[in-house]
């Protein structure tokens, strides 16, 4: 009886759980289709599926040394710097003599260098005032715009390739 | 920048300073480290291999040449990208001049679709196609988060945008792969 009575709740619950009394929503299919699109993309976004073709590095190395190697190092930052500085004579030999000071210091630091180019534009206001007046200039390039004026100095046929090179 | 700005820890601005000073096997490292990243970035694009590498190298030989005007504020990634949008900006100004391009056969199969079944390739196509027809900043924004690694803040740097409006391209970008690509599975 009891076993009996056990069989018949047995298929009642086996009858209830194959019901299946939900409806998706109507917009279910597209949610999940959207959700397997933004995994699907997500994923794909971080692959990098391409590998560079075997020659490209030496590709690039030839194009970027092709030409005038010895000038295409400088950027045209320099160009606009060697203009303002050409300009004030008192302004290259201060800044050269820095430029030798850099050179031949080697462990000097970068805020002593920089208190130096402070110290050749306190005493030419000048060239400071050339200098303020295009606000992009920084310590830096006043000081790497010196080394080269330094190394042009010790070579007059290179210098006058550069100052060819920059005035055209 | 003062001394204290220099992020020396970060070994591609230490390698900046070395090409700013003329360094070409410090440039080689350069190109060899960031190729890959470059490559791709620009190939989920244009969708050409050959374009992508043009692109690639131009953005190398701007950087050599801009190498001193680089100052090591931020990591080094966020002044590369944002050197290369300027240059994939550039080609899509020259492309909008030029015929309707075509995709060579040798592009597509250097894309990995061997093994795979006729139906996954169409959707490796679709999705190339939807990320291809993304405005360009909401392009260029998803690809530097997801395919990049950069931060929203580094992201908002190298497009010289806000961080909400990076966000907001983000946003948009989901939207539209998710629609796009929903639309082709429920074919």
């Amino acid at each position: 009886m009891n076993k009996k009575l056990t069989d018949a709740q047995k298929n009642a619950e086996d009858a209830k759980l194959a019901e299946m009394p939900l409806e998706p929503s109507a917009d279910f299919t597209r949610r999940v289709l959207e959700a397997c699109a933004d995994a699907y993309a997500e994923r794909k976004l971080r692959e990098m599926p391409l590998e560079p073709s075997e020659d490209f590095t030496r590709n690039v190395m030839a194009e970027i040394t092709a030409g005038t190697p010895s000038l295409i190092a400088f950027p045209l930052r320099f160009k606009r710097a060697m203009r303002v500085l050409r300009i004030s004579a008192a302004g290259i030999a201060a800044l050269a003599i820095v430029g030798i000071s850099l050179s031949s210091s080697g462990t000097l630091s970068k805020s002593s260098l920089n208190e130096q180019v402070a110290s050749v534009l306190d005493s030419d206001p000048e060239l400071a005032a050339m200098v303020a007046a295009d606000d992009e200039f920084s310590f830096n390039e006043l000081l790497a715009v010196s080394q080269l004026l330094t190394t042009l100095n010790k070579n007059s046929e290179q210098a006058s390739d550069f100052f060819a090179y920059y005035e055209n | 920048m003062l001394p204290d700005q220099i992020n020396d820890s970060d070994p591609d601005s230490s390698r900046m300073r070395l090409i700013a000073g003329g360094d070409f096997s410090a440039m080689r490292d350069l190109v060899e480290r960031w190729q890959k990243p470059l490559i791709n970035f620009f190939y989920r694009s244009v969708n050409s291999v050959h374009t992508a590498e043009d692109l690639a190298q131009a953005t190398f030989v701007k950087i050599f040449k801009n190498a001193g005007t680089y100052e090591a504020k931020a990591k080094f990634p966020t002044w590369l990208f944002c050197v290369a949008r300027s240059v994939l900006i550039s080609n899509f100004r020259k492309e909008s001049v030029r015929p309707v391009a075509f995709a060579a056969p040798e592009d597509l199969a250097n894309i990995g679709t061997s093994g795979e079944d006729g139906r996954v390739a169409e959707l490796e196509q679709a999705f190339s196609e939807a990320v291809k027809t993304l405005p360009e900043k909401q392009r260029s924004a998803i690809l530097l988060l997801c395919q990049q690694g950069l931060s929203y803040e580094e992201i908002a740097d190298a497009m010289e945008a806000s961080i909400p409006n990076v966000k907001t391209w983000i946003f948009r970008a989901r939207q539209a792969l998710k629609e796009k690509l929903s639309v082709f599975l429920e074919k």
